[in-house]
């Protein structure tokens, strides 16, 4: 209490201090009065009774030791240090601004990545106790998280589970027809989801009421739903008598029975659910085997409220003790699947994992750039502690510490890096629109929804960056500045080169050179990897569009679908603007992709029975005849389809080149029989591979199959691909509207040009191409201003050396390459260093590479000579000058 | 400082609270004088060190200051006891008390022994 009110008054004393220090003066003069007046009786002469007084007393120690005591000392100072840090900074502002842009660009850069960082998985979901609540998933033997639960798992492990207080099961269903009575319709995506869900995440309804335990209680009885705020405002204009109208999905009708609250899409970042449907819904929406058997994995993954006080870890090792049953209940999928529990903020671990591995290369990248950014301003520094070395020794020599100085100078540094900072976290403002079209959307045309606002995380973040660069490019300077030897330094004449830091100043240049070749050679490999998809390999995306017809969700006929199809393809095919139409049968993946199709087993003719169990899994797709001429994918050898590959005629196959070259390694392929899962079908083309060369996979085999042959066809589920002569994105319009002119009911989702899918599909490549190569560039940038700023200080301290050389014969060219020698020595080191840092580091980019080598010496190459011609030119200024030094001048001045 | 002994390591305060105690009101120069007298002159006392010590105590809120008149006629600052100096004297006073009789029977020839 007592220490705390002292602090109080001193803190206030910190402001009051001109009556006070008066009122000690009084104080101090009555004191000694009374002393001499003592004297005085005593005997002394008035000289003798004042020096006296005087001598006892010690007035001006007195007066600083109450100071010290008045205010807090530490306040002053530091308040001292930032007034004079603000004045040195107002003094200089070019170099000011030079020092807070460069520091802005850096610290804007790793506050962006952090801010994507923070959207995708650190800000809790805007549920209730976020953190009590775990997801639960089946881990297959494959690896992949998406083995699925059983109704019967999931309510064992609702009964019996102690550690969680409630559980709620769960299928993502990213394509829902949704059509309302008056005939307004979107793809959106769903959930179907327990009774319990929005209680579980404690989300209260806006209006309407959530589901009722009896609601999932029987099998495609209660067809009801919610709906999320923003289908209630695009579909319903906000009017509350939505609660109770019909709307159709998948061409059921259902029930509006509440709204969600505003800002609620579900419980995964990320991925935003629209509408919410009862789990026992799910077998009459269409989907999978809704039969309540143990073989029947309806759903996704769990979601679950833990009990107070426990941990993911307690309930994922009792539910896997629960699920052991399944061994003996279950036998065609035994106890290979694992059961995992995470906190629910996250997705998948697979997921999880490769998109942690992107940000955390991205992190690397930005870092480096701040690495890069923090050497140049210590060079600045460096050199601006050595012009201000005379300031400094005057100061130390009239008894300031050297702790003072140091803390002083890390002041003015640290004030230059809050104002990056700060300007920084403006930067990232606009970087951050600049990134967010990578995350608005994933390749399938569904949006996605990532908060990508500042909340306080992201702020203590960039505080912490601009605090720890501050400290990362001024301490070592201002330790360096403050230690000098004061009679050297204050007598005149002696030579500043003594006291630049030579090793240290050359060092970081040299690491600068070195940190940039490494940005710059990631930026050149992943433009060239991010210009060859863009290209497409095999296959040319411009000027086509894609999209995908689902008449199988409004429950379509085989027959139908047929009629739809022909019909389609041939008013497609006839309209203007239009060249040519390709489609095929749906599958997983993208149209031109090697993903795509469903896997098949191959073999060939006369392979035994136990040769075919090691056999071959490829994916397959049912294509039209016009499919590879559309998509510009060349054969290499034989035939395309053709109109006569119908039903009845000979099968007929075409293999991609990695497929014929794994099946037939010597001869050609056409004329060949291969058997697909034991059927036998004739090669009669191949085609070249369009999947993009990388350093780490190999070209995935695939096989082609006649779309009206094949046996897998008038499902539905119709990918198209059209090739038009006019901006796909001006087409899309009428092509929409002629199909919708054929049947009006048909869902449509998908849509977009194919090189905007293309984008979207190679996401991460092209993600980590803009931001390596906004850094490649800054830091080339930076290499060039650090040598430059290196190289003229170090002309400016050299004018004597170089005058007495120039009145020794020396020529203005072998002054100039002097110069340029220095510079050019130093870069070199630096891009040796950077050339073996670049090939020890380039596994880590490698599968974002495509078309090109880790080690392409052409990449290489290009970026050594790149930078050593920037050096060239940052030499030049500095070399110029010191050509022109004046002898005379320069003997006279140092 | 010779033979005469310095102020040990926060006693002054203790030894103004005292005098302030035992004299009332009194001005920086005359609580000086007086411990200088109390101790026959034995204590060296730097008059320095009296008044950040008066500050830190008036901070604390053991004592506190009014502008007044000295005996001399002198216009002086005197500093008076409040309460919570008083219990502050109190219990600084019964510590230092238990302090120096541990002290002694430390020092004091072993008599059991």
């Amino acid at each position: 209490m007592r220490t705390l009110r002292a602090f109080l008054i001193r803190l206030h004393g910190l402001f009051r201090s001109d009556t006070r220090e008066q009122e000690l003066a009084a104080e101090l003069e009555s004191h000694l009065q009374m002393h001499i007046d003592d004297n005085l009786r005593s005997g002394m002469t008035p000289e003798q009774a004042r020096r006296d007084a005087l001598l006892k007393l010690g007035v001006e120690q007195t007066k600083q030791a109450c100071r010290e005591r008045q205010g807090l000392p530490w306040i002053e100072t530091l308040w001292q240090d930032l007034r004079f840090g603000v004045r040195m900074i107002g003094k200089n502002p070019g170099f000011t601004s030079v020092v807070v842009l460069t520091l802005a660009l850096g610290i804007g850069a790793n506050t962006t990545i952090f801010t994507l960082m923070d959207a995708l998985y650190l800000k809790p979901l805007p549920l209730s106790h976020p953190e009590q609540l775990v997801r639960i998933y089946a881990k297959g033997p494959s690896g992949h998280y998406g083995a699925g639960f059983s109704y019967p798992e999931f309510s064992l492990l609702r009964d019996h589970s102690s550690s969680l207080a409630a559980l709620s099961a769960e299928t993502q269903i990213a394509q829902l027809h949704f059509v309302t009575d008056d005939n307004d319709s979107e793809e959106i995506r769903g959930a179907f989801v327990s009774a319990n869900y929005f209680t579980l995440l404690g989300i209260q309804p806006r209006l309407g009421r959530s589901f009722l335990p009896e609601e999932d209680a029987a099998r495609a009885r209660d067809a009801v739903a919610v709906i999320s705020d923003r289908v209630w405002k695009t579909h319903f204009n906000s009017d509350p008598a939505a609660i109770g109208r019909q709307i159709h999905i998948n061409g059921i009708p259902i029930k509006v029975i509440g709204i969600a609250p505003p800002g609620f899409h579900g419980d995964l970042t990320g991925s935003p659910a629209e509408i919410w449907l009862p789990t026992m819904m799910l077998g009459a929406a269409g989907f999978a085997c809704d039969d309540g058997s143990y073989d029947c994995a309806l759903f996704d993954a769990m979601i679950g409220r833990l009990v107070p006080d426990q941990s993911p870890a307690r309930a994922q090792a009792e539910a896997g003790s629960l699920m052991v049953w399944s061994a003996t209940n279950w036998p065609e999928r035994p106890s290979q699947r694992q059961l995992v529990v995470t906190p629910a903020s996250a997705s998948a671990p697979d997921v999880q994992a490769d998109s942690v591995t992107q940000m955390h290369l991205l992190m690397s990248i930005t870092a480096t750039l701040l690495l890069i950014v923090c050497a140049n301003l210590a060079g600045l520094f460096l050199a601006r502690g050595v012009s201000r070395r005379k300031e400094i020794a005057v100061r130390l020599s009239i008894g300031a510490r050297r702790f003072r100085i140091v803390r002083q100078l890390l002041t003015e540094s640290l004030l230059l890096a809050s104002l990056g900072g700060a300007l920084g976290l403006a930067v990232s403002i606009w970087a951050k629109q600049l990134l967010s079209k990578f995350y608005a959307t994933d390749s399938e045309g569904f949006h996605h929804l990532y908060d990508l606002s500042f909340d306080w995380r992201v702020l203590v973040y960039s505080v912490a960056v601009a605090l720890l660069a501050g400290i990362c490019f001024g301490l070592l300077p201002a330790i360096r500045a403050s230690r000098q030897d004061l009679i050297a330094e204050l007598k005149e004449g002696v030579s500043a080169e003594h006291h630049t830091g030579g090793w240290l100043r050359h060092g970081l240049v040299i690491g600068q050179v070195a940190l940039s070749m490494v940005l710059v050679v990631f930026a050149a490999l992943l433009t060239r990897s991010g210009i060859a998809i863009q290209q497409g390999t095999n296959f040319d995306p411009a000027h086509m569009l894609v999209l995908r017809l689902r008449p199988e969700l409004t429950k379509a006929s085989p027959e139908q679908v047929e009629s739809l199809v022909r019909r389609v393809d041939q008013r497609l095919s006839s309209s203007p603007g239009v060249q040519s139409v390709a489609f095929m049968q749906g599958g997983e993946g993208l149209v031109w992709n090697w993903q795509n199709g469903r896997e098949v087993y191959v073999g060939l003719p006369g392979t035994s029975q136990e040769a075919l169990q090691g056999r071959l899994m490829v994916r397959k797709q049912d294509v039209n005849s016009a499919f590879f001429q559309t998509l510009h994918i060349p054969l290499l050898q034989g035939r395309s389809f053709s109109e006569q590959d119908h039903d009845g005629s000979p099968r007929v196959a075409i293999v991609n080149q990695a497929l014929a070259a794994r099946l037939w390694s010597v001869g050609s392929a056409v004329g060949r029989t291969v058997l697909l899962n034991q059927e036998p079908f004739q090669v009669i083309g191949v085609s070249a591979d369009t999947q993009p060369p990388s350093p780490i996979h190999a070209p995935e085999p695939h096989v082609y199959l006649s779309y009206w042959q094949s046996n897998a066809t008038r499902e539905g589920d119709i990918r198209m691909a059209i090739r038009v002569a006019a901006d796909p994105a001006l087409v899309l319009p009428t092509i929409r509207h002629t199909i919708q002119s054929i049947d009006p009911n048909v869902p449509i989702g998908e849509e977009m040009s194919m090189s905007e899918q293309v984008d979207l599909e190679y996401m991460p490549v092209l993600l980590a191409r803009t931001i390596t190569s906004y850094c490649g560039l800054l830091a080339l940038c930076m290499s060039a201003m650090g040598l430059y700023s290196m190289l003229a200080f170090s002309v400016r301290t050299r004018t004597r050396e170089i005058g007495i050389r120039m009145a020794l014969g020396a020529l203005p060219k072998d002054v100039l390459g002097l110069v340029v020698r220095q510079g050019t020595k130093l870069t070199l080191a630096g891009v040796l260093i950077g050339i073996a840092a670049a090939l020890a580091l380039t596994r880590f980019v490698a599968s974002l590479l495509f078309a090109v080598k880790t080690s392409d010496p052409a990449t290489y190459s290009f970026v050594a000579v790149l930078l050593l011609l920037v050096a060239l030119a940052a030499c030049y200024l500095p070399a110029r000058r010191a050509a022109r030094v004046d002898p005379m001048q320069a003997l006279r001045t140092e | 400082m010779g033979d005469k002994a310095d102020i040990w390591q926060g006693t002054l305060a203790l030894m103004v609270l005292k005098t302030l105690e035992a004299m009332g009101p009194l001005h920086g120069y005359g609580i000086a004088r007086r411990i200088e007298q109390t101790s026959d002159n034995l204590l060296s006392l730097n008059y320095g060190t009296l008044y950040p010590a008066l500050l830190k105590l008036e901070q604390e809120g053991a004592v506190e200051s009014e502008w007044g008149v000295s005996e001399t006629n002198r216009k002086a600052k005197f500093y008076k006891l409040t309460r919570a100096g008083r219990k502050q004297l109190e219990r600084e006073t019964r510590d230092w008390e238990q302090a120096t009789a541990i002290l002694a029977r430390f020092l004091s020839p072993a008599e059991e022994a």
